[in-house]
């Protein structure tokens, strides 16, 4: 492969004939705020005779060619030509790239002037991204962009990408996510968490119609765009970065030390036994073994109280599974140039996450760590073949290896999302700290009576024992994607076709993934019971008969391998007529992509997809502006009556600071723009599963309907050899069945003025989504077969986006900029065949998507309220201390009819963030708070019921009749309660997640060209950079989390992580 | 270069053009529902299908992999307490219409949750009529399609017997496949309109069923092959026809709805008024099955005592005792159900004290009774042999494999694996029932949906309420006398002569009780005899036994010596009046606005 990627560079860097003219020419390259170093200088005609400038900008170059033209370039300035003439001292000023008006912003399948666009996009460009060194893309762009809306609930390397949403949810279908675009071609979620930043030119996002409707029936959850960078005219440039990060957990829970927990739980059974007094009762931990504890031992005998604690254990389990700080490392390397006929870009990455684990299974051989280690690869290349005729040819990709431990958790299978380690740590019953010693004296793996018969459903072994020994198992995984295109100029034919240009295009995608796995068995390593006052058998076995740890298995899988085919044929059209501007697009596009399902039925069989776009677009002078933008799509996830759909919009724009009389009246504008965008937007991702909802299917199906554990009748006298086969008749097929549409309407207001020092932009926007696909709520189960989904729903989603920049003037040795936005989005389900509800407050239509049904928390029961006969109770018995909940419906009774929908959905539907940064000469700072608010968080069983989870701080605050209402937790029980967080949700358990994050923060110093000189190098930058440094929630009031974790979380997971990254870069 | 460029381009979007015909077209070859009921393979398919959740009460996994009706009775404590199992909502009575059966506007047939109550009857129904819809266009031989039509509405009427015993009675929709396009609003049919239909159905499938050897009387259908046994029987219907009856004779159906309900519920839910009559009703149609002569009880007390009514539970082919099965291929569910840790079982159902006191002595006489020779301090010698046969106790000896040879179980406090914990769930027994304590091999086996010696009981219960209690005394004499119990100088199996009718319908159901223990009956029975109430409200008991001397071995006690203290579960059971039915799935009252529900709901 690599071979490869060389052979495409040499054939790129062909280099071309010269012949000598003999002028030399010097002078100092700038740009507002000083010299710019490492600028490419070269002649036009001659690209292979350039220089870099040095330090103060200066350059010294003896003209060879003919053209008398130079051309100076340099990464995020404008491409500049100078014609020398006679001059002998050129000096030139560069034009950042992203501080003039003539910027342009990408779209569907091209580019605009920023100052004609019509549409609601959010750009940010490569360099921005790669202020943050998280591994995933998509964490790099929170609080950057308005309307992009994230939660990252997990920190696992290679599965540590955010959830994304462009302006919030708008179907409660769970297919909310965005269409990923890159360079024209569609991209699944994987593929673009796993872009290197590197290769990113700049990433936009796409949000009204009048950008989306292109994509016609894929666009209405909005569009990321991402194009890479691409090599321009010029002798090659090199540049490479290193990088060395250290992560940790932005929040791991904390658990209290073993006589804690052992106090706490005997107290939890004294409040059991005053319930269901039993006589003789005594707890579990007797007063001497309190004090054990105390004093950093465990008890380890039959106590007094008649338990048999036997084997146990103090230990601090955080301390034992997980290290500090794990490290991530990142390398690139890119070179990029041409000449008139060939440009380059080519670019190989190289990133390194280790996990947070301790080193376990080195004992065995084996590396039982979570890490992700992944080789980026790009090769872009642009030849001209003949005057107008233009190729391009991408080669790009990934390989990525992604480790998983074993660790054998309870009541899991191997490596499903139970299998994890954080489960074990954040529960009781498995890893409680007293559970057991980790290593008894003669150096075997302990354990205890207490894990082995108390806690019997989780009694899985030596959690120590099981990490070294369990095994692991990597998953491999490789994309490759090649893009073939050839773009005809139709300009050089005619004047007439000046401005018009056909393009065809192939894709190809390929994703391939595989596992290895070694691993051993529940149970195939021994433990013992270590009894020191037994003389006859001190080590009991924790299973009997298991002496000898049992061999290692070896497994392997195909994963999930899916093929994409994309064919497009573009013409485009783009010239101006005097003051009259017109542009025009007309596409038409083909996908075919063929992927694995877990339903058998589809199991690669190919999703495809066919669609034509147009796009006409009218300014004049840049003053008055309109477009008109079209998709026709045709998938086949409909019947073929309802395959084909139209998605049209319109939108115009009036540059108010273009007018005359405007510029007279209020000339400190730049630029003043109002623009307004209308039209229909469709979804056809309905679901996974089912590929073609209009279908009846029927199964062969063995499994009775209740998931028995395969107890499939058989018949027969004799001793029968297999069950009949059985056939069952599956979902109904809906013969209508069509995608969700969405009409959009967005209207905004930018400006910018004091010369683009201080600019910003206000959008309203309105999208009402509608024929969401929904199961019918209002048909009896007597019906005895499930639906098939309608055409039903509505929802409508409303918000604001706000965004105000200021840069000081860069010309001065010292400058700074702030940036902030702003956006809100919130949906509210306005039909969904809800079932006419008892009460109103249960409805959950008039409420956003994702709003649960919830008690309302109104104290807790103190003994006056047990004996009261008019303070509501639930049906089952309560004790003082439990929950309290508001009796909504005042039948004198709690029970379910008394939660309503209350509190906010998990997903924050308001976040900002704030940009701010300074620069001294070769010193900038630059730092960006994120913050999201509007969002519940709750949690259950291991993630936050006493004795379910390990115990916090918080669980010290549980209800007695001292604390009462001030206590922080209800009474501690080890039986289900009313205040059970599993059964009983209420708003004591789900409270607000707001938080706000120092989300990246980056120091930049240019290391002075002076020492650099010496050294041969032209420029080199080193810099530190963080991401998630810093948090404020107001999450801790209950939980010891972080506030991204999902709602109802039933135990910890891998929790995101706050990284700390050290780098160099040089260019060359 | 250029040419071959321009050509890729070119095949490309022709490539594009021509396949443009069938590009949308969907692409699969699963089943439609012309490739299953045009063949005759996957017709006899379908049915089986329908058959498969015939035991969907009965098995031991129904909720969550370890729930069961059981564990909400006084008969069995469970395993696991989390608030949410659907068990322990059963037995705690913190569930609603609305919570029971999944929180989603949409009922969905879970696992983990009460829906399958409603469900899986439904989904049955319609998989019935479904395939009478379409029997006419099958291969099907005309003989066969009518006994496949007989075999459908037999299991049509046990999927709504389901249905009636648990929430009353609910629309009878006949032979009626819904379609897409319905709109389904009809009120719940009266109990006693669904009971004259179900029992009008067995009257007529019991003139169309062949016999359990086979053969069918009527030339119009086909009989059944060796390899169709555990289908349904002449025997399986005229037994539903009994079991229905019976239940529609006991208290909470004849006459018996909630204070609460106003006139139009009283007649959903059960019949108006009490009738003494229904119950002789119930005796013929249980000597209907009796006089069949085609069933009968497993007797063996010469191998050990007992030994006919443990190894009927193991016996899967040929079994006299049983009328209606779910046969399974060689297992070990019910071991790993229910055996002890150190059995390699998950132990997930444990028998109560209360159940273990219901157990009387060998010689046939309560434990209550002075007379009965019961010693608290030794409290497992001389019972019932069913005791044995149905408890694992401390001392008691399962097979283990490790030793190759039945070793002693113990539960005492602190014995290993299997001890007693105050604090958690043990009780200090296992359920040795239906469970094969001898060897650690797979045994083939049936379970017992209904068997000969519910039959037996049943009618026995009927004979005492119609007055015919010294009749219904001599069917409890037949099972006494197959369990092994003594059969005592007077004969009568320690029952005392001239019981009154209450005494002896105190007898008759707690013989009921241990009888047919774990098979899916008490929670029905306590309900439909209105006693939920008392023996399933507060706390079950437990036994905590500790060591006081001596040392057990792995052969038995030898010379220990054990305290004996009955110590209270730790979850609470909550009976209400309310639960003596099931609420209907307050959704569907939402959606089907003439659904009228429970009383109490």
């Amino acid at each position: 492969m690599k071979n490869l990627l060389l052979i495409w560079l040499l054939l790129a860097t062909v280099v071309q004939g010269a012949y000598a003219q003999g002028r030399t020419v010097q002078g100092v390259v700038r740009d507002r705020e000083g010299p710019v170093p490492g600028v490419a200088v070269y002649e036009k005609d001659n690209t292979t005779n350039g220089v870099s400038t040095d330090v103060e900008g200066g350059y010294r170059l003896t003209i060879k060619g003919k053209s008398g033209i130079l051309i100076f370039r340099s990464v995020n300035y404008k491409l500049s030509e100078v014609q020398v003439g006679t001059r002998a001292t050129v000096n030139v000023t560069l034009e950042s790239t992203d501080q003039t008006l003539d910027e342009v912003t990408v779209v569907g399948f091209g580019e605009q002037k920023k100052i004609t666009q019509t549409g609601a996009v959010s750009q940010v460009s490569g360099k921005d991204i790669r202020e943050n060194p998280s591994a995933s893309l998509q964490n790099t762009l929170v609080g950057r962009l308005p309307g992009f809306f994230a939660q990252q609930p997990s920190g696992r390397p290679g599965g540590d990408g955010a959830n994304f949403f462009i302006r919030g949810v708008s179907s409660y279908n769970n297919n909310n996510q965005p269409l990923i675009i890159v360079d024209d071609i569609q991209y699944s979620y994987d593929q673009f968490a796993r872009l290197d930043p590197n290769e990113i030119e700049s990433l936009a996002i796409l949000k009204d119609a009048a950008t989306t409707a292109i994509y016609g029936v894929r666009g209405a959850n909005g569009v990321v765009v991402v194009t890479t960078r691409r090599g321009k005219d010029g002798p090659p440039q090199i540049s490479g970065r290193v990088e060395v990060g250290f992560s940790q957990p932005t929040k791991l829970p904390t658990y209290l030390d073993a006589a804690e927990t052992a106090r706490l739980y005997n107290q939890a059974q004294i409040n059991d036994n005053n319930a269901n007094p039993a006589a003789n009762f005594k707890p579990r931990f007797t007063d001497d073994e309190l004090q054990l504890f105390r004093n950093g031992s465990a008890p380890n005998s039959l106590n007094a109280n008649g338990y048999d604690n036997r084997g146990m254990g103090n230990v601090d389990w955080r301390k034992e599974l997980f290290q500090n700080w794990s490290e991530q490392y990142r390398a690139n390397i890119d070179i990029s140039g041409g000449s008139p006929r060939v440009r380059y870009f080519t670019s190989l990455g190289y990133l390194s996450q280790n996990g947070m684990l301790k080193e376990f299974g080195q004992n065995s051989g084996v590396d039982a760590n979570y890490f992700q280690k992944r080789i980026n690869y790009r090769s872009n290349l642009d030849i001209n073949i003949t005057k107008g005729l233009e190729m391009r040819a991408d080669l790009y990709g990934n390989f990525a290896q992604v480790n998983l431990p074993h660790p054998g958790s309870p009541n899991s299978e191997a490596f499903n999302a139970n299998d994890d380690v954080f489960f074990d740590y954040s529960s009781f019953a498995t890893l409680a700290p007293f559970a057991y010693n980790i290593y008894n004296p003669d150096g075997s793996y302990g354990y205890s009576s207490w894990s082995k018969d108390v806690q019997s459903n989780t009694n899985e072994g030596n959690v120590i024992g099981r990490l070294n020994n369990y095994g692991y198992r990597r998953t491999f995984e490789n994309n490759i994607n090649t893009v073939l295109q050839l773009k005809q100029d139709m300009g050089v034919l005619g004047d007439a076709l000046k401005g018009l240009s056909a393009t065809g295009r192939v894709a190809y995608t390929s994703n391939y993934s595989y596992y290895r796995q070694m691993i051993r068995g529940r149970n195939s390593i021994p433990n013992f019971i270590y009894d020191p006052n037994s003389a006859t058998t001190p080590y009991i076995p924790r299973i009997a008969d298991l002496y000898r740890i049992q061999p290692y298995g070896l497994g392997y899988s195909a994963g999930g391998t899916s093929r994409a085919l994309t064919l497009q044929a573009i013409i485009n059209y783009d010239r101006t007529f005097g003051a009259h501007h017109v542009s025009g697009l007309a596409l038409y596009n083909r996908n075919t992509n063929t992927a694995g399902n877990s339903n058998s039925i589809y199991n690669f069989i190919p999703a495809n997809f066919l669609g034509y776009s147009l796009r006409v677009g009218y300014d004049y002078k840049e003053r008055y502006l309109v477009q008109f933008n079209a998709g026709y799509n045709g998938s086949d996830r409909f019947s073929s009556a309802n395959r084909y759909g139209l998605f049209p919009a319109v939108s115009a724009g009036w540059n108010i600071a273009e007018e005359p009389f405007f510029k007279n009246v209020a000339p400190v504008f730049d630029l003043l723009k109002l623009r307004a965008s209308y039209g229909l937007v469709g979804n056809d991702a309905l679901g996974s599963g089912q590929t073609y909802y209009y279908v009846q299917n029927y199964n062969g199906s063995n499994n009775t309907t209740n998931n028995n554990p395969n107890a499939p009748i058989t018949f027969g006298q004799t001793t029968p050899g297999s069950t009949p086969a059985g056939f069952i008749e599956g979902t109904l097929g809906n013969d209508n069945v069509t995608w969700e549409k969405e009409k959009k309407f967005d209207g905004a207001l930018e400006f910018r003025l004091l010369k683009g020092a201080l600019s910003g932009s206000i959008d309203y926007f309105r999208n009402e989504r509608y024929d969401i696909l929904t199961t019918r709520g209002t048909v009896s189960s007597i019906f005895g077969q499930n639906l098939p989904p309608v055409n039903l729903g509505r929802v409508r989603n409303q918000g604001l986006e706000l965004e105000l920049g200021y840069q000081s003037p860069l010309s001065r040795a010292f400058s700074y900029f702030i940036r902030g936005n702003y956006s809100y989005a919130k949906n509210t389900i306005l039909f969904q065949d809800e079932p006419n509800n008892q009460y109103d407050y249960q409805n959950f239509t008039g409420n956003s998507i994702g709003q649960q049904r919830v008690y309302i928390f109104d104290g807790f029961y103190n003994a006056a309220d047990l004996a009261n006969r008019d303070v509501a109770k639930p049906l089952t018995p309560v004790q003082p201390g439990d929950l309290k909940y508001k009796d909504l419906n005042g039948d004198g009774k709690i029970d379910s009819y008394d939660q309503s929908v209350s509190g906010f959905p998990s997903l924050p539907n308001t976040t900002y963030g704030v940009n701010l940064g300074v620069r001294y000469k070769g010193f900038s700072v630059s730092v960006l708070f994120q913050g999201a608010s509007n969002f519940s968080v709750a949690g259950a069983a291991e993630a936050i019921k006493a004795f379910g989870s390990n115990l916090t701080a918080v669980h010290q605050q549980a209800w007695t009749p001292e604390l009462g209402d001030d206590a922080r937790y209800p009474r501690l029980t080890l039986q289900s309660s009313i205040s059970d967080p599993v059964t009983n949700r209420s708003t004591f358990w789900q409270v607000s997640g707001n938080y706000v994050r120092l989300k990246t923060a980056q120091i930049n110093y240019d290391l002075p060209t002076a020492w650099l000189k010496q050294i041969g190098v032209p420029a080199a930058r080193i810099y530190a950079n963080g991401t998630n440094l810093l948090t404020w929630t107001v999450l801790d009031k209950l939980y010891d989390f972080d506030p991204e974790i999902s709602l109802n979380a039933t135990r910890s997971n891998y929790p995101p992580q706050r990284l700390v990254n050290f780098g160099l870069s040089v260019t060359f | 270069m250029k040419k071959l460029l321009l050509l890729l381009l070119g095949l490309s979007t022709a490539l594009g053009a021509c396949k443009k015909d069938t590009f949308l077209e969907p692409q699969t070859n699963a089943l439609t529902e012309e490739t299953v009921f045009g063949d005759s393979i996957r017709t006899m398919g379908f049915l089986s299908r329908t058959y498969q959740d015939m035991g969907f009460t009965f098995q031991k996994g129904r909720w969550s992999s370890h729930g069961n009706s059981e564990h909400a009775t006084d008969d069995a404590e469970y395993f696991f307490s989390g608030a949410a199992q659907v068990a322990v909502q059963l037995y705690s009575g913190s569930f609603t219409a609305s919570t029971f059966y999944g929180t989603q506007n949409n009922l969905s047939n879970a696992n983990n949750n009460g829906s399958d109550f409603w469900l899986v009857p439904w989904q049955n129904i319609r998989r019935c009529n479904l395939l009478l819809s379409k029997l006419s266009d099958t291969p099907l031989t005309p003989r066969m399609r009518a006994r496949v039509a007989a075999e459908a509405r037999f299991l049509r009427v046990w999927y709504y017997d389901q249905l009636l015993k648990t929430f009353g009675g609910v629309p009878l929709i006949q032979d009626k496949v819904y379609d897409i396009t319905d709109v389904i609003n009809s009120p719940r049919s009266s109990y006693a309109d669904c009971v004259t239909y179900l029992v009008a159905e067995l009257d007529d499938l019991a003139t169309k069923l062949p016999n359990a050897d086979g053969s069918n009387p009527n030339a119009a259908l086909t009989g059944y092959a060796a390899a169709d046994y555990g289908r349904v029987t002449r025997g399986a219907a005229l037994a539903l026809k009994s079991r229905i009856l019976l239940f529609a004779a006991s208290p909470l159906f004849n006459g018996g709805a909630d204070s609460r309900a106003d006139a139009e519920q009283r007649t959903i839910v059960s019949y108006p008024a009490a009738d003494v009559n229904r119950w002789q009703l119930a005796a013929n149609a249980a000597k209907a099955v009796l006089d069949l002569g085609q069933y009968g009880l497993i007797e063996d007390n010469a191998t050990k005592p007992g030994f006919g009514f443990y190894s009927s539970f193991l016996r899967r082919y040929p079994n006299q005792e049983h009328i209606l099965t779910y046969e399974r291929l060689a297992n070990r569910d019910m071991e790993a159900f229910y055996f002890p840790s150190s059995r390699g079982g998950n132990r997930y159902s444990m028998p109560t004290q209360n159940i273990v006191d219901a157990f009387p002595m060998r010689n046939g006489r309560a434990i209550t009774d002075p007379t009965s020779g019961y010693n608290a301090a030794n409290p497992y010698a001389n019972r019932d042999p069913r005791f044995n046969n149905t408890i694992i106790y401390n001392g008691s000896r399962v097979f283990r494999a490790a030793d190759n040879a039945a070793t002693a179980v113990y539960t005492y406090v602190g014995a290993p694996t299997d001890g007693f914990d105050a604090t958690t769930y043990p009780t200090g027994y296992y359920c040795r029932k239906m469970c094969d304590t001898a060897t650690t091999a797979n045994q083939e086996r049936g379970w017992p949906l209904i068997r000969y010696g519910e039959i037996v009981l049943n009618y026995a219960e009927a004979l005492n309420e119609v007055g015919n209690t010294s009749a219904a005394i001599d069917q409890l004499i037949t099972l006494r006398r197959r369990a092994g119990i003594l059969a005592g100088t007077d004969g009568r199996y320690g029952i005392r002569s001239g019981l009154a009718q209450a005494e002896a319908r105190d007898l008759i159901r707690n013989e009921r009780r241990i009888e047919l223990a774990y098979e899916d009956h008490r929670w029905h029975d306590i309900r439909r005899w209105k006693i939920a109430e008392q023996v399933n409200n507060g706390f079950n008991g437990r036994m905590s036994i500790r060591l006081v001397s001596g040392t057990p071995t792995a052969t038995g006690p030898g010379n220990a010596v054990w305290s004996y203290t009955v110590v209270p579960s730790l979850r609470k059971h909550n009976f209400r009046p309310e639960m003596y039915l099931l609420p209907i799935p307050d959704t569907e009252i939402r959606k089907v606005p003439l659904f009228r529900q429970n009383p109490g709901w």
